[in-house]
């Protein structure tokens, strides 16, 4: 497994070089000069020839990517010419927002979907099978902007059961650690901040989470049927296992292995589409802040942004093929 | 041996109702296994012998498998109106099954000590420990001695070892019986034999009763105490091992024993079959089910379905040419089976 996972790891450099590339080649690709697409069309030659200095733009193109890895290599994603402010330290506040967005959201869409998957396979065509496939059917098909606000309607202003905006009231004073407010208040703990950042991620997590929700219930669903049908099932219950146990551990670890490519696409679909929640809910995320930067053309930022939303995509994936070799003995022992 | 029957199986009746009609894949079957007795169940594929072991074990998938009819004494206790959980007390651990396909009846997500030692704390209190020793011995008397077993995981192991842990897990809380539905089927010849003898052994070393099912009856000749031949079902005789081989009654057993291969014959003489295939299901003949492929098909084995009939004692068969008066309907002693379809 340890050697497994450092093969891994190893194959990710070329991947990382090459994604480093193409952000880098962003800047470069774009028509005209960045100076100028920094400084807006009226700046004068001098300003112009200034900017390029301090961007490094003189200087041969592979120095210049030289200098933006050993940069990046130390963590240090430049400033943004429009705002003037440090790239690195802000986009990491709003990537752990999107973070503990997701992560909730994937939490309720797993529990949920496999447990909705496992009792339609469970009763197969029972009432119980066509309600909760009717709910993944909703699920999948309800648009996640409509969801969103038909939740800030009832649950916020009919209800007022949980806030509709934010992460935390405005009232709530709160030094973060990780980012992650959970994880932050528990470590100090803050239940007072802990209970405040549950109520505000709840709505918006049921939102982001209701699509991959509705398409692992389903995936599980057929992969539970399928396995369900196996010889080794029939083993397992000939042992005397009651029902309990041959499906929460012999057939469903089975099933989960197709239901975990799934879970690894949705989490980056998840990602990328936190976008509309977190306008919707006013959630400070990484979808915003790139949405920002992309109306105000601030390229430093949508390089790094871009840079960074792609590692994460390739590390979901390092991930999921962890766990796959976690889950099955078969593909550990795998030649290379 | 003792002859205090250990499973009575009497007019047991399993259907399966499927959108395409109903499937009598077990019509009446009486069956009994004695204490420490190995019993055998042969007959064409397809004829309802997995079924009717899968209905002891209360593992027919239903729907849309149900028992309809009859009932299952196991140590006197029935079985057909078992609660779920009483059953589960009784599988695995006083009456255990091993299956035809090795290669798949382990999980493959689980190593092999996990899934012996799961059923063997299921059924007693011992420790974790304890029930690693256990599995380490049972692997041990089915001829495992590797090292480590206990962590290996299915895929690391031949069909032949995959069948004796199979084995080693059945065995492993001496069950009183155990049914082997074709373990021999899918392995290679010499395996073959080792499995018989290993489960020989454990016959005779625990007395451990075996309902082996089989279609090979050359199995049938080196195992079976007693000998019960099913086609299309039903039962159509049943006899002991002996008098299979030397005096069977019904046509379809003296079929099968026909067309066993024989090394000593000429090689170019062809194999002796039985003409014709399996009744549908679905469509069962009226008569006796195995009238249109028999020689000797007689008017009322079109007609009427023959009971099953005591010919010698503890030899009974299924056949209108052992009836008294051949061929005459005997009404009086009808103790009858015959269903309208
Ligand atoms: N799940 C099911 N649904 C419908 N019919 C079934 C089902 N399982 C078995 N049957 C039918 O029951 C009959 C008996 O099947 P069974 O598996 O007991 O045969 P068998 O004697 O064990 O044959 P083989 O030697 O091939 O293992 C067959 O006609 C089969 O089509
Ligand atoms: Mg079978």
């Amino acid at each position: 497994m340890i050697a497994y996972t450092i093969r891994r790891l190893l194959m990710l450099i070329p991947v990382l070089i090459g994604m480093s590339i193409i952000t880098f080649s962003i800047i470069h690709a774009l028509p005209g000069d960045p100076a100028r697409a920094v400084l807006g069309e009226r700046a004068s030659a001098e300003q112009i020839a200034e900017v390029r200095e301090s961007m490094g733009l003189d200087k041969p193109i592979y120095v210049q990517y030289f200098n933006y890895i050993g940069k990046l290599l130390q963590g240090d994603l430049g400033r943004s010419y429009i705002t003037g402010r440090e790239i690195a330290p802000e986009l990491f506040t709003y990537l752990m927002a999107t973070f503990e967005l997701a992560i909730a959201a994937m939490l309720i869409a797993v529990f949920f979907g496999v447990n909705l998957g496992i009792l339609s396979a469970w009763r197969q065509n029972s009432w119980v099978d066509y309600s909760a496939m009717m709910i993944a059917l909703i699920g999948v098909s309800m648009p996640v902007f409509w969801l969103g606000l038909m939740e800030q309607w009832l649950f916020a202003q009919e209800l007022g059961w949980l806030p509709s905006s934010s992460r935390l009231d405005a009232r709530t004073m709160f030094e973060p650690i990780t980012g992650l407010y959970v994880i932050d208040s528990i470590i100090t703990g803050n239940w007072a901040v802990l209970g405040d950042a549950i109520r505000h991620l709840i709505l918006p997590a049921v939102a982001l989470g209701t699509i991959p929700m509705a398409i692992i219930a389903r995936m599980t669903r057929s992969s539970m049927l399928e396995v369900m049908r196996s010889d080794y099932i029939r083993t397992a219950r000939a042992k005397g296992l009651s029902e309990f146990w041959v499906i929460y551990k012999h057939t469903l670890k089975n099933a989960f292995i197709p239901v975990l490519t799934v879970v690894g696409l949705q989490t980056g679909i998840l990602l990328g589409g936190a976008v509309l929640t977190e306008t919707i809910f006013s959630w400070p995320g990484i979808g915003r802040y790139l949405y920002d930067a992309i109306t105000s053309r601030d390229y430093q930022i949508i390089q790094s942004g871009i840079l960074v939303v792609a590692t994460i995509f390739v590390l979901i994936n390092l991930i999921v093929d962890l766990l796959y070799a976690m889950i099955d003995p078969r593909i550990k022992y795998g030649r290379e | 041996m003792t002859t205090k029957p250990l499973l009575e199986i009497s007019q047991l009746q399993m259907h399966f109702f499927t959108d395409k009609g109903v499937v009598r894949a077990v019509d009446g079957i009486d069956l009994t296994v004695n204490e420490g007795e190995v019993v055998g169940l042969v007959g064409e594929s397809g004829c309802g012998k997995s079924v009717t072991s899968l209905s002891i074990m209360g593992l027919v998938p239903s729907p849309p498998g149900k028992i309809v009819g009859g009932s299952i004494k196991f140590a006197g206790r029935e079985l057909t109106t078992m609660s779920k959980k009483e059953l589960r007390k009784i599988r695995g651990n006083e009456i255990s099954m091993i299956f035809q396909e090795p290669m798949t009846s382990l999980n493959p997500v689980f190593t092999i000590g996990n899934q012996m030692v799961e059923a063997i704390r299921l059924h007693t209190d011992m420790s974790k420990k304890e029930a690693q020793e256990r599995a380490r011995d049972m692997l041990n008397k089915v001829g495992i001695a590797r090292a480590d077993i206990l962590t290996a995981y299915p895929h690391e192991l031949s069909g032949g070892m995959r069948q004796r842990v199979m084995i080693a897990m059945a065995m492993s809380l001496g069950p009183r019986l155990l049914i082997a539905d074709e373990p021999t089927t899918a392995l290679d010849v010499t395996i073959q034999a080792q499995i018989l003898d290993l489960m020989r052994t454990l016959n005779q070393e625990s007395q451990t009763a075996i309902l082996l099912i089989t279609h090979d009856l050359g199995v049938v000749a080196e195992m079976c105490d007693r000998v019960v031949v099913m086609y299309a079902g039903q039962v159509v005789e049943e006899t002991d091992n002996r008098s299979l081989f030397r005096n069977s009654h019904h046509p379809y057993t003296q079929g099968l024993l026909k067309s066993i291969p024989k090394l000593s014959k000429q090689r170019s003489k062809r194999l002796y079959s039985i003409k014709g295939n399996v009744p549908n299901p679905r469509n069962m003949p009226q008569g006796c089910r195995f009238a249109p492929r028999c020689d000797f098909a007689m008017d009322i084995c079109h007609q009427k379905m023959p009971d099953l009939v005591e010919v010698a004692p503890g030899h009974q068969t299924r056949c209108w040419l052992h009836v008294k008066g051949e061929g005459e309907v005997d009404l009086g002693s009808s103790r009858s089976t015959t269903q309208c379809s």
